[in-house]
């Protein structure tokens, strides 16, 4: 019963912060991040979204390798 | 304790053996308390008399751990052993074929859990890095951009908690698809000697 609350809890929160960080994504682009996003040679390590070679790139970059890295 | 409560306990102590086995133990449970009631017990007294649900979940795991099996395959006589190992070329090839079709079905069933708990990994740090450096994006790059990536810290941080649930639903699945497997494969040459 609790683990079945737990993961109707987990599945309602889950899809909330996804519609949540989306808004916050929108917001983002609107407030001009769509400009700033072309990557130079300075992008700091901690920038995980960036454009590149006109591909939105989502990425987790250290320790010289990529822990996470999808692009779109 | 009541004697629902008593199998809700039993059943969650047992919660990764398939019904079938379940069952024996329910049974054998079942059992026991119903002879305590007629042997003039209230219900609650019957089942405070059994050991704990743990107790007997444990003791039947341990026995179940160490049940009995025989060899069910006629190889009483040397004409039937011949004819085996005259036909081993064929029906040994095709039981390796199939053993391996089942290890293929089962590296492709095991790639959905595999997948959800490494999703859930990377997702976690994709989210703390995210959104704790969003100030400093927002500060040396640009506001626009510390936002939406704060945003896509959020939308990941949602997204392992999904992946999350999906391993904590898709591993029990798999792990039950594996014993059944196994138990299934076992019963086609050999006999269980039941003891519950």
């Amino acid at each position: 019963m609790v683990i079945r609350n737990f993961r109707k809890k987990a599945l309602v929160g889950g899809l909330a912060l996804v519609l949540a960080g989306s808004l916050l994504a929108g917001a983002g682009l609107a407030a001009g991040g769509s400009q700033a996003l072309n990557a130079d040679s300075s992008k700091p390590w901690y920038q995980t979204i960036w454009i590149e070679d006109g591909q939105v790139v989502i990425s987790l970059d250290c320790f010289g390798g990529s822990l996470f890295h999808i692009s779109f | 304790m009541t004697e629902k409560e008593y199998l809700d306990a039993l059943n969650k102590a047992l919660k990764w053996l398939p019904k079938s086995e379940k069952d024996l133990c329910f049974d054998y449970a079942r059992e026991m308390i119903e002879d305590r009631i007629e042997n003039g017990l209230s219900e609650s007294e019957a089942v405070a008399q059994l050991e704990t649900p743990q107790q007997l979940a444990k003791a039947f795991l341990e026995d179940r751990g160490s049940l009995k099996f025989k060899f069910s395959l006629p190889l009483n006589n040397v004409s039937t052993l011949i004819l085996l190992i005259l036909g081993f070329p064929l029906w040994g090839t095709l039981l390796l074929a199939g053993l391996m079709i089942l290890l293929a079905g089962f590296l492709i069933a095991g790639c959905v859990p595999f997948i959800c708990v490494v999703m859930t990994v990377s997702l976690l740090f994709v989210a703390l890095v995210s959104i704790s450096a969003s100030p400093l994006v927002m500060a040396s790059v640009s506001l626009g951009v510390g936002i939406l990536q704060c945003g896509i810290g959020v939308i990941a941080l949602g997204g392992l908690l999904l992946t999350a649930l999906g391993a904590s639903v898709t591993i029990p699945l798999f792990k039950t698809l594996v014993i059944n497997t196994t138990q299934f494969l076992r019963s086609l040459f050999f006999q269980e000697v039941k003891k519950w």
